[in-house]
């Protein structure tokens, strides 16, 4: 027994001593600038550092796709940056704004896409938060640690983080073939990627959804989710604390909006509020499916979005 | 609890240390703990269950004591009886009560009247099947006499419940595991170390393998309409690969974990794909399940010593009771008849009991009819591994429709899969190294060994699946 018990130590010692060193590996080969993963925005967006914006759009795909950066900044003479993500709720925004500035980037305004479903996260969004792309960021900063540990049920589980536990667990993202990957060339990745790898702005050339447009489009049941509420309460905070003014909007969609979120907004904190004036219900030749808008859509909505800024 | 989470981490370490250092020196102490932890591993999935574990052990328990007891003829067969429909009842309850309601209902519309019933929202325990088949056999040999009942009731609810193999086999044979409980247990190095290579090995399979397969196979199965033809081959091939991975990465597992309490299970797969025949790939593939229906089914119903024509319904008849065991779905019955259909050809001609031995025994490479046999008979299995993946019959046949028919046959497929395809090519080569022994991973060269070691566990940081463990397929059976 005794030498049985040996044996296994050794061996288990060896392995969690590799599992360390790969774990100090993956955390400084992550960190480091254009070492991102894959051609995803959410890498691209970690990898930008000491740069000055007049203002980023942030939200969810709803943003990502309905703000045109080039025109917004050829009408409004500014220079933006879109950092909206598919499928991302309040948490993850809030997460990639403060690395944003973490990473010495400086905004003077923040425009922030809210919605019902926005506040309803984790019943519109298939993964509201894909927080495995944070990893190597987990000790940046203690909210951004509390924010993972809350969305990493494993690491959520475990008494203490164990730093290769997440590069273990996550190791479909994390794998040795990515850290090849990772060394290629930027230019290329920026030749491949589905957006502007200078101000993150959708590309035309990605394949539109061949998602059918459902046209009356059902009245939300707005029931607000408090983990949600509270995360924009965060965004709204994190910009104040760094003199960043906030300015919300609320993208097209054909679904009614319902009289629940409507009374919402006159309570939320934002000073500073946009909704088209457009009756976009009766517009589905500017729409992709029912809750995002195509690209003469996008041109439409962010010309009347420049206008409202300018007045 | 599964054996890929880290509730079992943390849970095998505390019952081996209890075990061994613990309530050691006395045989009743270490069962007691054995039944509790596995009432514990049972538990922790739903606690509620556990009365219907207990009350099939207590059931069977004094029915094994009163058959003991009992020299009458027809009250022995009452007993047994008792055992029979207890048990069997309910399994079929719980896992096919709505499969029966629906049928019936559907029959009765299609002759134009209605019945009214409801289905029932019925949580089916997990690994029911798996202990109600241990009980049965228990009862069965005592009944004829093969195995004395057992007086030590602690001992026999161990044996029930024992967790390592409680919820996805192996089906122990009473006469196998039983006696194992009454005889003093020491720890032996060598049986230690065979089944901490053992737990490598299954944890291997089920978290690189199958789950790595299992999410090419369920987008694969989920848009087969759309899929290429090269895509839909790759679904059937990944699935047998899904499906040996998991069940087979679970036996091991089980087998390793007894080995570490000193227990020697029986092995449940002996390389099936690279049987040469159907015949062979049924001696090789979840073999306590077929030599349970062979010993309690196929030869009370008179085996293969009957005319051609029973012959012929009893291998119907064993094939499809398989095929139902696994779940309550047409789909299953088809699987299993396809099976009987690929058996009976080699039953007829009396070529089912051929290849007895390892392939390529004492050579490196099979030859180019060996080859050629084992590729055959992993495309008739892949074929009706189809049936028991897809949801209904006719989505099996639309699938298998499609290969043959609609679709144009591309390699792009081929590239966009290339890391499953390189880590089931990694693992064909340990299992052809290993098919004549025990352990794929035993190297006579201790640098050698050494090695394996090092790369399987490398594999499995890099490779493994670990985002909410995927539960073991056969869990649902």
């Amino acid at each position: 027994m005794k030498h049985f018990l040996k044996k296994i130590f050794a061996y288990l010692l060896i392995f969690i001593c590799f599992l360390l060193v790969y774990g100090v590996v993956c955390d400084l080969l992550y960190k480091n600038k254009n070492m991102f993963l894959g051609n995803t925005k959410r890498y691209w967006q970690l990898s930008i550092k000491n740069t000055d914006y007049d203002y980023a759009v942030i939200g969810s795909s709803r943003a990502y796709g309905s703000i045109d950066v080039n025109l917004l900044d050829s009408l409004t003479d500014q220079n933006g940056i879109n950092l909206g993500l598919d499928g991302s709720g309040f948490n993850e925004n809030y997460v990639s704004v403060k690395l944003f500035l973490l990473n010495k980037n400086k905004l003077d305004k923040i425009y922030l896409q809210i919605d019902p479903y926005s506040f309803m996260s984790k019943e519109s969004f298939s993964n509201s938060f894909y927080a495995y792309a944070y990893l190597p960021y987990w000790d940046s900063d203690e909210t951004i640690k509390d924010v993972l540990h809350e969305e990493i049920p494993l690491i959520k589980d475990s008494p203490f983080y164990i730093p290769y536990l997440g590069y273990f667990i996550y190791n479909n993202y994390y794998s040795p073939f990515q850290i090849i990957n990772s060394f290629l060339k930027y230019d290329t990745f920026c030749e491949n990627s589905e957006f502007n790898c200078i101000n993150g702005n959708k590309l035309e050339k990605q394949s539109i959804s061949n998602q059918p447009i459902i046209t009356n489009a059902g009245i939300l049941n707005f029931t607000m989710n408090k983990r949600d509420n509270y995360y924009y309460n965060q965004i709204l905070e994190l910009a104040a604390e760094n003199n960043i003014q906030i300015i919300t909007f609320t993208a097209p969609t054909l679904e009614n909006l319902d009289n629940d979120f409507e009374n919402f907004l006159q309570n939320i904190k934002s000073d500073i509020y946009f909704k088209s004036g457009m009756d976009w219900m009766s517009q589905e030749k500017y729409f992709i499916n029912h809750t995002h808008i195509n690209f003469e859509g996008r041109k439409v909505f962010t010309t009347e979005f420049a206008n409202f800024l300018l007045r | 609890m599964l054996f890929n989470s880290l509730d079992f981490t943390v849970f095998l370490p505390i019952v081996f240390v209890l075990y061994w250092f613990v309530v050691n020196k006395n045989l009743k102490h270490q069962n007691i703990l054995i039944a509790f932890a596995s009432y514990v591993f049972y538990g922790w999935w739903d606690w509620r269950f556990l009365a219907l574990i207990l009350f099939s052990t207590l059931v069977d328990y004094v029915i094994g004591v009163s058959l003991g007891r009992e020299h009458n003829l027809y009250k022995r067969k009452i007993l047994l009886w008792v055992s029979v429909l207890v048990n069997l009842g309910f399994l079929g309850f719980f896992k096919y009560y709505n499969f029966f309601l629906d049928n019936f209902k559907s029959a009765f519309t299609f002759f134009g009247s209605e019945i009214n019933a409801n289905s029932l929202n019925i949580i089916l325990p997990v690994g029911i099947s798996f202990y109600t088949f241990q009980t049965l056999s228990y009862t069965i040999d005592v009944y004829k006499r093969q195995l004395e009942p057992t007086k030590d009731f602690i001992s026999f609810a161990a044996f029930v419940s024992f967790f390592p193999q409680l919820v996805a086999g192996p089906i122990e044979r009473a006469t196998n595991l039983l006696p194992q409980f009454n005889i003093k247990r020491k720890f032996n190095y060598t049986q230690g170390v065979d089944g901490m290579r053992l737990i490598l090995w299954g944890m291997f399979k089920k978290v690189v393998i199958a789950d790595n397969c299992a999410f090419a196979v369920n987008d694969i199965f989920a848009n087969y309409g759309t899929a290429s033809g090269m895509e839909l081959i790759l679904g059937a091939i990944f699935f047998a690969f899904q499906i040996y991975g998991d069940f087979s990465g679970y036996s091991d597992m089980a087998i390793g974990t007894a080995k570490l309490f000193g227990f020697d299970l029986m092995i449940n797969f002996r390389t099936p794909y690279f049987s040469r025949d159907i015949a062979e790939f049924w001696r090789r593939w979840h073999i306590s399940l077929s030599t349970w229906f062979r010993d309690y089914v196929y030869i009370p119903l008179g085996g293969s010593r009957v005319s051609k024509n029973r012959g012929v319904i009893n291998i119907f008849v064993v094939f499809m009771l398989s095929g139902f065991w696994h779940g309550a779905n047409w789909t299953f019955v088809v699987w299993g008849s396809l099976n009987a259909l690929y058996f009976l050809p080699l039953l007829l001609s009396g070529r089912n009991r051929k290849d007895l031995g390892s392939v390529a025994e004492g050579r490196t490479l099979p030859n180019f009819k060996e080859l050629v046999q084992m590729v055959l008979t992993f495309s008739f299995t892949c074929l009706a591994w189809v049936f028991f993946r897809s949801d209904t019959v006719a989505d099996a046949i639309n699938y298998i429709f499609r290969i043959f028919v609609f679709t144009s046959f591309n390699t792009s497929a081929l590239l966009s899969h290339a890391k499953i395809i390189t880590l089931i090519s990694i693992f064909l080569l340990f299992e052809w190294r290993g098919r004549a022994d025990r352990f794929p991973l035993y190297f006579k060269n201790s640098i050698l060994r050494r090695l394996s070691y090092a790369t399987i566990l490398l594999l499995i940081v890099f490779f493994g699946l670990y985002i909410s463990p995927n539960s073991f397929i056969y869990f649902q059976f």
